[in-house]
């Protein structure tokens, strides 16, 4: 079978077998050279990459942490940027909402004074119905 | 594809990709970041993962080109070669070197003198234990190539382990 392994004819079942065969200690001094070939193969096959490799990579198709501080970078960067707008927007309807009060309906006194104390009217009559205790 | 999937079955090739990656760039920074690149490309590719025959054998292409692609860089830069049996290697930890036994060097200073093409049938076929087939596929050969590649090689790396060390050099 070592003859079939040179010439390079021999299957993978059989390759798995010589191996067995030389990872043994009853192995002939003539053949001892093999043997450490055999045991450089197994040894190669166990070279790993370093431990930092597995994270490197998740970190590099994945990065959660970085893709994070960038989000709340970008949170704070927009909150800054629209904060004068939420200032400036209640100015706006208090401004809008004195024009609407300050701006007269009726032109007949007698007709506005009807529609305030229908109005004040309705209002309490809502309130005193809110008090009224539950029965 | 999803991120599990990736950790499942591509993230696990890693060591597989890394040793063939080293057998051609003999650098370990190097070879680490050809895996990387691998990883990145192949998870860009994710929505073709079901396309491909063998997600192994694609990764395995994948980085071979990857390394032969930094390799040509490299010879641009002219970039002074890191032989791995060089035991003065700044690569390798005193541990390794005390361990690294005249056999073993001998036997790693043949590998790096075989072609290019020998060394990568014997990483995947030995080292690996890929079929004809997937070497085949892999390094884009006939059957009958990775069988004369693979004969050729084991009579290299048989000729320094039984003769003089300067057997290897006398390869077919």
């Amino acid at each position: 079978m070592l003859e079939k392994y040179w010439q390079a004819e021999t299957t993978e079942e059989e390759e798995r077998q010589l191996a067995e065969y030389f990872r043994g200690t009853e192995v002939p001094p003539e053949w001892e050279s093999y043997r450490e070939l055999f045991s450089f193969f197994e040894q190669e096959a166990q070279v790993k990459p370093g431990p930092d490799l597995e994270r490197r990579i998740m970190e590099s198709i994945r990065p959660r942490r970085h893709t994070a501080w960038w989000a709340a970078a970008a949170a704070i960067i927009l909150l800054l940027g629209v904060e004068p707008l939420f200032r400036m927007a209640p100015e706006k309807t208090r401004v809008e909402q004195t024009a609407f009060v300050v701006k007269d309906t009726y032109d007949d006194p007698q007709q506005a004074l009807a529609a305030v104390e229908k109005a004040l009217f309705i209002m309490s009559k809502k309130m005193n119905k809110g008090l009224h205790p539950i029965k | 594809m999803s991120l599990e999937t990736f950790q499942q079955r591509v993230l696990p090739m890693k060591d597989k990709l890394y040793r063939l990656a080293f057998r051609l760039l003999q650098n370990v920074q190097e070879a680490e970041d050809a895996v990387q690149e691998t990883m990145i490309r192949i998870w860009a590719k994710r929505e073709e993962w079901g396309q491909w025959q063998s997600l192994e054998a694609y990764c395995m292409i994948s980085i071979k080109n990857g390394c032969l692609d930094r390799l040509r860089k490299q010879k641009l830069r002219s970039v002074p070669e890191n032989k791995a049996w060089d035991i003065s290697s700044p690569d390798k930890d005193p541990q390794e070197k005390m361990m690294a036994k005249e056999m073993t060097i001998q036997i790693m200073k043949c590998m790096d003198e075989l072609p290019q093409q020998q060394q990568l049938v014997i990483q995947l076929r030995e080292i690996e234990g890929l079929s004809y087939n997937e070497i085949a596929e892999v390094l884009d050969m006939s059957l009958d190539q990775v069988k004369v590649n693979l004969f050729r090689a084991r009579s290299a790396i048989k000729r320094s382990i039984i003769q003089t060390p300067s057997a290897c050099d006398r390869k077919a």
